[in-house]
């Protein structure tokens, strides 16, 4: 049999995250104090495979929640009481500006860190508030986001 | 049997993938997508030591598909980084490679 003509690599590296193995520790457990239990971060965000990314890089780090529509957001934000929401700017039944002023409603002290491809939400931004809100241009780098996430936290 | 699918040809991109490497990655591709029928094979990159991709390594990338394309070949984006593959799905760039992650 001929053996096709294929290159050899090296040994392949590991990945950089990894998904934890154990749920994370649910919120208002007992003896969980706000100081100890992990950080929840509501990501909402329409395409799965970013979604994936978002879940391999920060499960480890933060309890994670996802929501892929703004009206699912809402939802999320009363259930889940994240400490900071990632909205991308574009959803499929509302944007990210909008989503934000909505939240604001409800959660006026909620950080929220809005991902876009476009600089110029910047002015909106300013006439929502809002100092406990910000953006992220894309492309920008997994460990980036999670530095902006940190830092609001 | 040996078919013409399975011509493949790869070669490793460099750590840092970028305007200082662009052409030289460019250029081993094409000739590697040239070396093989046209019609048939595919190209495998693998980017298991890539930590970086700028706008010139995305557009490096961006003409060898788009030569692989020209010749119906096919190229496959190999073991990415956790970043490199976000980079990917977030400049839709996904699309238009397959791509082989280490837990595939």
């Amino acid at each position: 049999m001929d053996v096709p003509p294929v290159c050899h690599y090296c040994t392949p590296l590991t990945t950089q995250y990894h998904v934890a193995a154990r749920p994370p520790p649910v919120c208002g457990e007992p003896g969980m104090t706000q100081s100890t239990r992990r950080r929840r971060v509501l990501i909402v965000e329409d395409e799965p495979a970013l979604r994936l990314s978002y879940e391999r890089a920060f499960r480890p780090r933060y309890d994670l929640v996802f929501a892929s529509t703004g009206a699912e957001a809402l939802e999320q934000l009363e259930l889940q009481r994240p400490d900071v929401a990632v909205l991308d700017m574009r959803l499929p039944d509302t944007d990210g500006v909008e989503l934000l002023r909505r939240i604001r409603l409800s959660q006026p002290e909620l950080p929220v860190i809005i991902t876009t491809a476009y600089m110029s939400i910047e002015p909106q931004l300013k006439v929502l508030d809002l100092p406990h809100s910000g953006y992220i241009v894309k492309p920008f780098r997994l460990d980036e986001l999670g530095a902006r996430i940190d830092a609001v936290l | 049997m040996r078919t013409p699918q399975d011509v493949e040809r790869g070669l490793t991109a460099p750590e840092r993938l970028g305007l200082n490497t662009r052409v030289e990655i460019r250029k081993a591709a094409i000739q590697l997508l040239d070396e093989m029928p046209e019609g048939s094979g595919r190209l495998v990159i693998d980017l298991s030591y890539t930590r970086e991709i700028d706008s010139a390594g995305l557009g490096a990338l961006m003409l060898i598909q788009r030569r692989a394309a020209e010749r119906r070949q096919s190229v496959v984006l190999r073991h990415p980084s956790e970043e490199i593959r976000f980079l990917l799905v977030l400049t839709k760039l996904s699309d238009l490679f397959e791509i082989q992650s280490l837990d595939d």
